[in-house]
Formats: structure tokens, sequence, C-alpha cells
């Protein structure tokens, strides 16, 4: 998986579990726009859970840092790092 | 001390140069909050606000919004902080329920407000309480931009309030489909501050850490028992606040000596955010509140921070903290700690449902009198004087008590226990939620015919929220629709977890919904034997 389909796949399921029809505008969530404010930790352990289980990968808690899911990129390079 | 604001005063005349508020890299000196705080008094006074106004804040956490909140009670007039993180519909309503004579904001906001007020803005301007380039209109309100504030005159106003007037009024959830405002005087306030402060030793010392948002009762605390002792108070963005482990290494950067949180919060620290590996040793007093401490997740922290005072606080938002139990040793069962005795400053009774005392020993409805009492509920006298009415304390005499749901039991010790509720009030992480209001807006949904939401205990978020419902025949409406639906008009915490469609709810012999068979069949199917 390359990291564009990553990054769709991150974004399926902020719009689809996490923000639902809020973001289903074609333009909303493009993976430069900012996250912050919008996730708290219940939505962040969502999306870490939703990453190891669709990527197969494991997140250390070390990992789990504000700079990691400030973008949709920014998570897709986690998971692309982690898949390493 | 008489009103808030002369905490900041006071400090800011005994330690100028002391920080008073430190985030983000960004300092405020006690002086430099005494003088902004006063500027934004002037700027709101210039436009009209009174004693007695309210002014409502909707921004994330910064120095300057901490400023607002002082510059706010320094006209006289109360503010009224709404959750950053609240759909905007929310918080219009809650600006046109209070009636506010001014917005305070941020920019990127705007478009949002402007969206929701659809043109008309209900107060007369609107502030913007950042350092930015732009400042765009919203509904056709006066917009004030930042560098016009910091241009406006920083010697104090006279406000007119005294102890009896309203700071802040607190919106929490309301069972009938809206919020409702808790209205807290400053002498209800202060009973608090003062109490706590002097409790918990805080001194200018102290460096206390600002995990709760200014919505949310926990942060007066943080910020008047730190301001009244001249300490520097570290308020958690909201970029680090939902990362433990970023939360865990600032909190021992930072050196925290004070930290008044939920219990969810320690638990993701701890589970989450390697805090027995980060330690903070600095840390000396550790507050918590909102929901039960689940005992073995108590000691685990107290094997962590053995140096630290452990105390669980209680109180709903309208009695502001009224008992409180200091944890000195590991608790040796799993039985919840209690939640304590009374408060210096209050007076609990534990009543039957005709409002007769009952014995020590006996479970009752804890009511609570006392100086830390809310004023009534912002246009709600009806609610007012459902829940907060005279009692008999016993020798014919009485006194203004509040109700608090609570079920309650004293045991030999004089300490309280907490038994359940008598509503359909839960917590979730630390915030306090009427199932009713999520039914309610589940069922202004044009195909929701019935809806139920349970609380399914978890220990570490205290409820995980599950919502069922019915839909109208030939109607048709999924679950991310019906969550999108509810992310308009909810916080997100009150956007349940799982929404299920079920043909019918159980219901009782007497034709009520049967919730407690409703929560055992949902426990059922999410248990892992049943999968």
């Amino acid at each position: 998986m390359n990291k564009v389909e990553i990054e769709e796949g991150v974004r399926n399921f902020l719009i689809n579990e996490v923000f639902y029809d809020k973001a289903l505008d074609a333009n909303a969530l493009q993976p430069t726009d900012t996250l912050v404010g919008l996730l708290d930790s219940l939505g962040i352990m969502r999306v870490v859970n939703f990453c190891e289980e669709s990527f197969g990968i494991q997140i250390p808690d070390t990992d789990i840092l504000p700079e990691h899911f400030e973008t949709i990129r920014a998570i897709a390079e986690l998971i692309a790092a982690q898949q390493k | 001390m008489s009103v808030l604001p002369d905490l900041v005063r006071r400090a800011a005349e005994r330690w100028p140069d002391h920080p008073a508020i430190a985030m983000d890299g960004r300092t405020f000196t006690y002086a430099e909050l005494e003088a902004t705080s006063n500027r934004i008094a002037s700027t709101l006074r210039a436009r009209g606000v009174r004693l007695g106004d309210r002014v409502m804040l909707w921004l994330p956490k910064s120095p300057e919004a901490i400023a607002a909140l002082y510059g706010v009670m320094k006209t006289g007039a109360a503010y009224v902080s709404v959750d950053p993180s609240a759909p905007a519909q929310r918080a219009c309503y809650i600006a046109r329920d209070c009636a506010a004579a001014a917005l305070i904001t941020v920019p990127a906001r705007a478009a949002q407000l402007d969206k929701e007020f659809a043109g008309e803005a209900p107060m007369r301007s609107v502030l913007y309480a950042e350092p930015a380039a732009e400042s765009p209109p919203i509904a056709q309100a006066p917009v004030i931009s930042w560098a016009e504030i910091q241009a406006a005159a920083s010697g104090a106003i006279e406000s007119g309030a005294t102890a009896r007037n309203l700071a802040y009024i607190l919106y929490t959830s309301g069972s009938t489909g809206q919020p409702k405002g808790v209205m807290i005087s400053h002498s209800a306030s202060l009973s608090f501050v003062e109490w706590a402060g002097d409790k918990f030793g805080v001194s200018h010392e102290d460096r206390l850490s600002n995990h709760a948002g200014f919505h949310f009762d926990l942060s007066t605390f943080d910020l008047y028992a730190g301001a009244r002792a001249g300490a520097t108070v570290y308020p958690v963005s909201s970029r680090i606040a939902p990362f433990p482990a970023a939360l865990a290494k600032q909190w021992k950067e930072q050196q925290i000596t004070v930290c008044y949180a939920t219990p969810s919060t320690f638990i993701l620290l701890m589970g989450r955010g390697n805090l027995a590996e980060h330690g903070i040793p600095s840390m000396r007093v550790l507050l918590f509140a909102g929901e039960v401490f689940a005992v073995k997740h108590l000691r685990q922290l107290m094997d962590i921070l053995p140096q630290a005072r452990f105390a669980n606080l209680y109180g709903p938002t309208e009695t502001n903290v009224c008992t409180w139990y200091e944890v000195k040793e590991q608790p040796a069962d799993d039985a919840p700690i209690p939640i304590g005795r009374e408060c210096e400053n209050c007076q609990g009774f534990i009543l039957d449902e005709s409002l007769k005392l009952l014995p020590d020993g006996e479970v009752g409805e804890l009511w609570i009198g006392g100086g830390t009492l809310m004023e009534g509920y912002w246009g709600r006298e009806d609610l007012t004087a459902r829940t907060l009415r005279p009692i008999g304390t016993g020798n014919g005499k009485t006194q203004l008590a509040y109700k608090t749901g609570d079920l309650v039991r004293r045991f030999p010790d004089g300490n309280l226990r907490f038994f359940g509720r008598r509503d359909h009030q839960i917590k979730t992480r630390g915030y306090r939620v009427e199932l009713g209001e999520i039914e309610a807006t589940l069922s202004r949904h044009q195909a929701v015919e019935e809806a139920v939401v349970v609380a399914v205990p978890d220990d570490q978020f205290g409820h995980l929220l599950h919502a069922v419902v019915v839909r109208k025949p030939q109607a048709s409406v999924e679950e991310a629709a019906l969550k999108g639906f509810l992310m308009e008009a909810l916080p997100v915490y009150m956007v349940p977890e799982h929404i299920e469609f079920r043909a019918e709810l159980p219901h009782t012999y007497s034709d009520k919904i049967d919730r407690e068979a409703l929560l055992r069949q949902v426990m059922a199917a999410a248990s892992p034997s049943s999968r």
C-alpha cells in the first residue's frame, strides 16, 4: 500500500467513523488540513486502534504524540514508519 | 477578598514579575495579566458592558483567554465560557439563552458563528482575544481586534460588583434536551477557592497544571486558587491534552506541583503516557473529581507518585466542591473510596423522598447547604425552585440546600459514600451528562420514532454511551448519519459510541421503557464471552 492509499484509508476512517457526515464535503479533510482540536483523547485512541488493526502495526505509546496526529499526512507517515 | 478579580490585583501588587500563566513558551506575569485584563475590561465597558451583564467566551485556551475571564468580571459582568470543541449550534444556543452582551472569540471561529447566527448576532459586540492579522466580521456585530484592545487604557475600572454578584455561568447538560446555566457568585466561588487553597497549602511557589476547560468547574480551582497564592498556572493546550505521553513529559518539564483532573486523565497518563517512567518528582498534590476512581488504578497512581497527597473532591457544579476525602494510605480492598466529609464551609443532609432527615447509616439523597451554593439556573426559575429550596435540618431549623440527586450513606467514621443516582445523569470522561438530553436530540431527527441511551460502565472513561433507536415506519437512517446529526448539536463526549437499531424497545409491566433490561442486554452483547 503506498502513501496515498494509506492517507485515503485514514481519511475514510475519520469521515465515516469519527466525524461522520460533518466532513462529507469532497474537499474536507485534505491530507494537510489540521486535526488539532478536533480529536479528544478517546478519538485519538480510536484512530490508534484503527491504524494498528488496519495496517498490521503496533504504535508504541511513546509515538502517540501531537506531531504524529496533526494531519492525515502525519498519521500516514507514522504508519509507514511503523511498517518498515 | 470580595470578588475574583481582587485575587489578580493583589497578586500583581505583591508579585508583579512572577509568572501568572505559562503556556506554549509564552508567559504572562501577574502585572501583565492585571494590565491586559484591565484593557479588556475597558474595551468591554466602552461597548456598554455593565454590572449584571453576561459575556460569552468561545475560544481555545491561551493567556489572552484567561485575561479575558478576568476582564469580563472586572466590568461587573459574568463570564459564560463555552467548550471550545462544542459545535457552533450549541455555542450559539448558549449565547442566545444567556442574552450575551458581548462575545469573546478568535478569528478562526468567525465563519462558523456567522453562519449559525444567520446574519443576526444577538450581542452588541465581538472581541477577538488573539493577536491576528485579520478580524473578520460576524453577523454585522461590531468587531474589535486584539490590536484595538491592546491600545485601551490599562488602569482599573470600577465594576460595582460585590460578592453576591454573579462571577460566571457554567452550562451543563440538561435533561430536557438543552443545556442549562448554573449561576455562581463571586462569594460561592471564593468560598471554595479559599477552602481549597488553604487545605492544600497552595503557595506562590506552586506550579499548577490546568487540564480542565474553562467551561468545566474543575478549572476554577486551577485559575483562582493559583491566583490567590500568586502561583503559576500552566494551561494544557488542546494540541497536547489528548496525548498522554506528551502531557506526562510536559508535566515533568514544567515541574508541576499541583494537579486537579478527572480520574480518566490520570488513568490515560498511566496507561498510555508512561507516567511511571517520567515520575514527576515535583508533584506534591493530586486532586481528582468528576467520577469514581477505580481503586486498582488509584493504587497504581499512588505507587508512581508516593510523595504526593491524594484527595477525592466531590461536588456538583451547583455546589462547587462540598465534600472531600484524603486518601492517606492505599485502599486495602477494591470498594470505591468514600466521597468523604463535608468541607468546613458546607453542610450535607441525607433525606428521604418526603424530605425527612435520615439517621446515619441509611441510604438517602444528599442535599447540600452552605457558602458554595449556586444562585440558581439562568432563566429557569422552575428548575431552581425544584432543586434549591429550604429543608428542615432538625430542631425546627431550616436551611437553603441543593438537591444533588446523588444517593449516599454516612458510615460510622463520618465519611459519606456514593451509592448511585436517582435519575439518568451519568459521568463520562469526567463530564456530567443527562441521558435525556441525548435522547431528546436523537428524537428531533425525522427518521427516529423512539430513542434510549444507556451508559455502560467503563473503568477508564467512567461510562461509554450506547444508543438504541427505533426508526419510524418506512424511514431509513444509518448510524453514521445519526451520529453526524448529533455532532451538529452536542459536544463530542455526548455522542454515543454505538448506535444500534431495533424494531422495538423492551418495556416493563407498567409499559415504561425497561432501561435496566436494555443495559443488561447491551452489556451482555459487548462482553468478550458473547463474541
